[in-house]
């Protein structure tokens, strides 16, 4: 034997050691054999994983795993090597590198352990997504009861302006054949007096008289008609309604850099058609846009605010619109038909939600004493009246 | 005050309605005082027999403020609300506050003659039952201080007093009683006691506050 002067000095192999007895040394061999596969083979499932797995969490860690995997793999080759080279100072070299690459992993496992721990189970991930899942699927679903009230509000609009020109033209119409009726009469009673008058003038005079009541029916069914549009009265809770309608009208709000501040009381449902007062809301907070839209840029607050508040009494609930617009006009009715201030208009719109509030046995009023802005409250019984 | 000549108070503020109208109405021989306000009605009348033909929509004040207005000046005359909305809700507020009647327009003149005349005679009524009340009022007026204070214990309590009673309530005798008796029936035109107590409830005569607290001094 030579003195060592070396770590990669040779000496006895290990096989000497058990005296090349083949059950013993075929056992240690293919076992290392097969833990060296075994740990070549994990840090390239690893690697594999974290490839197709852009996210995992710590990839450090991972890739430290693998060092130190391979590297005990390593080890176990060299085992297998010394079994008939002596070369221990090489194997020990390959020991001190698998010892460092195993310590550091070790290490840097416990600083990540509490996130580690942090992060979520598939168990508890399949639940959130659960709910996740929900919460989209009620989204949707109010999504479309949004919709569809949107829809249904323009629809009523439409019917309501049909209906409101039908209820003025109606009105104006009725005094003009009026007229007609009276005047038709009076002739009858003039005729009378000159008996060698001709019958047909009677005849004439009494088609006027018919035909002028007939006209006046005409127009009594068509508003009938119009007045009928199925009202579907349930059980409502007007805070929601005023959200909703804040919701619609948030847009245009937006765009004209008004702020809607939806402060609700606490207040009982009522029985209402929820449609037709959801109209009266947007058309109640759309005019108080527009009111604030279209005054000089000087004599804006910025933003201006319009104010939905909701509150109750023993009898009612009420809803008040108030906003910092320029108010109302001196003589100005708001609520007739086809009186407006506005530069594009039919001034319809309060005189529909007039209607609407006054058919649910409310009341509606504005206030415009105010030396800025105007204030709308519409009333709706707690108790329906008949 | 006489029935056969009743005044049609017409008030509408289009005027081609208050122009044909009352023609037609007079020509039916109606007496019609036209007017496009409410106010200008509120002004001129002065209590007269009559009926009220009333358009509901007016700007300023409406149909059913000057209804309101009337009920609170205590004035009775019927109304009937003529319109050319329809509207339920102020139909049926205009009914609840006594209006006679609702009719939209165009109305044939002939139906609103009849409801005139029933508008009529319903105001007769009433002007009539007041005439009378009016005319009993005056007979308990008749009263002098003495008979009053008699008349007052005849009728306050449960059952009527004797005249005994009466006489020692007052100081004076019961004589003179019994001839203050004689004379209040006399001058309120009743038969007996009973028929005195029933009639002054339903005219509602109250004895002046002044009279009856001396006489117990």
């Amino acid at each position: 034997m030579v003195a060592p002067t070396s770590l990669l000095d040779e000496f006895m192999p290990h096989g000497v050691c058990y005296q090349w007895r083949p059950d013993i040394l075929w056992l240690n061999v293919l076992s290392d054999v097969a833990i060296a596969f075994a740990y070549f083979s994990i840090p390239i499932a690893l690697l594999y994983f974290l490839r197709k797995r852009k996210e995992v969490p710590f990839p450090g860690v991972v890739y430290m795993f693998c060092i130190f995997i391979f590297a005990c793999g390593v080890t176990h080759v060299v085992s297998i090597w010394v079994v008939w080279n002596g070369q221990y100072g090489f194997q020990g070299m390959v020991k001190a590198f698998t010892a460092i690459a195993s310590v550091l992993t070790a290490i840097s496992l416990y600083p990540v352990m509490p996130k580690l721990l942090a992060l979520r189970s598939p168990t508890e991930l399949a639940e959130s997504n659960a709910s996740l899942q929900a919460e989209m699927e009620q989204r949707k679903v109010s999504e479309t009861q949004s919709l569809k009230l949107q829809g249904d509000l323009a629809r009523l609009g439409r019917i309501s302006t049909v209906g409101q020109m039908a209820t003025g033209l109606a009105h104006e119409l009725n005094q003009p054949l009026l007229a007609i009726s009276a005047s038709a009469d009076t002739a009858v009673q003039i005729a009378k007096g000159n008996a060698s008058n001709d019958p047909l003038l009677f005849e004439c005079l009494d088609d006027i008289q018919s035909e002028t009541q007939r006209a006046g029916a005409i127009i009594r069914a068509l508003r009938q008609f119009i007045s009928n549009k199925n009202s579907a009265r349930s059980s409502t809770d007007i805070n929601s309604l005023v959200q909703q309608a804040a919701r619609i009208m948030a847009g245009e709000a937006r765009t004209a850099d008004v702020q809607i501040e939806v402060v609700s009381g606490k207040i009982p449902t009522v029985v209402v058609d929820s449609v037709q007062i959801a109209q009266v809301l947007v058309n109640l907070i759309r005019n108080a846009v527009e009111a604030i839209s279209e005054m000089p840029d000087t004599d804006r607050l910025k933003p201006d605010i319009v104010k939905v508040s909701t509150d109750c009494t023993d009898d009612v609930v009420s809803v008040t619109v108030s906003d910092t617009g320029p108010g109302i006009g001196p003589g100005i009715d708001p609520f007739k038909a086809f009186e407006t201030e506005k530069a594009d208009g039919m001034g319809v719109g309060l005189s529909i939600s007039r209607d609407i509030i006054t058919t649910h046995g409310g009341t509606i009023e504005v206030d415009a004493s105010e030396e800025k802005g105007a204030t709308f409250t519409f009333t709706l019984p707690l108790t329906e009246k008949t | 005050m006489a029935k056969n000549n009743p005044i049609v108070f017409l008030v509408d503020d289009d005027p081609s309605v208050l122009r044909t109208l009352p023609r037609a109405l007079e020509y039916h021989g109606l007496t019609v005082h036209p007017f496009d306000s409410a106010k200008k009605f509120l002004e001129s009348y002065n209590n007269q027999h009559g009926c009220l033909v009333l358009d509901l929509s007016m700007p300023e004040v409406s149909g059913l403020e000057l209804q309101a207005e009337l009920s609170e000046r205590g004035i009775t005359i019927p109304i009937i609300f003529i319109t050319g909305h329809g509207g339920v809700t102020e139909s049926v507020t205009a009914m609840r506050a006594g209006a006679v009647d609702f009719l939209e327009k165009p109305f044939l003149p002939e139906i609103l003659l009849e409801r005139i005349s029933e508008a009529t005679a319903k105001d007769f009524e009433i002007r009539q039952a007041n005439d009378e009340k009016n005319t009993i009022l005056s007979r308990f007026h008749k009263l002098t201080g003495r008979e009053l204070e008699v008349y007052k214990l005849l009728i306050e309590g449960e059952t009527v007093p004797s005249s005994k009673v009466i006489a020692s309530e007052l100081g004076i005798s019961h004589r003179t009683v019994e001839h203050h008796r004689a004379r209040i029936l006399e001058k309120t035109i009743c038969n007996s006691l009973p028929e005195l107590r029933v009639l002054a409830k339903e005219v509602g005569f109250v004895v002046p506050n002044n009279i009856g607290n001396s006489a117990a001094e």
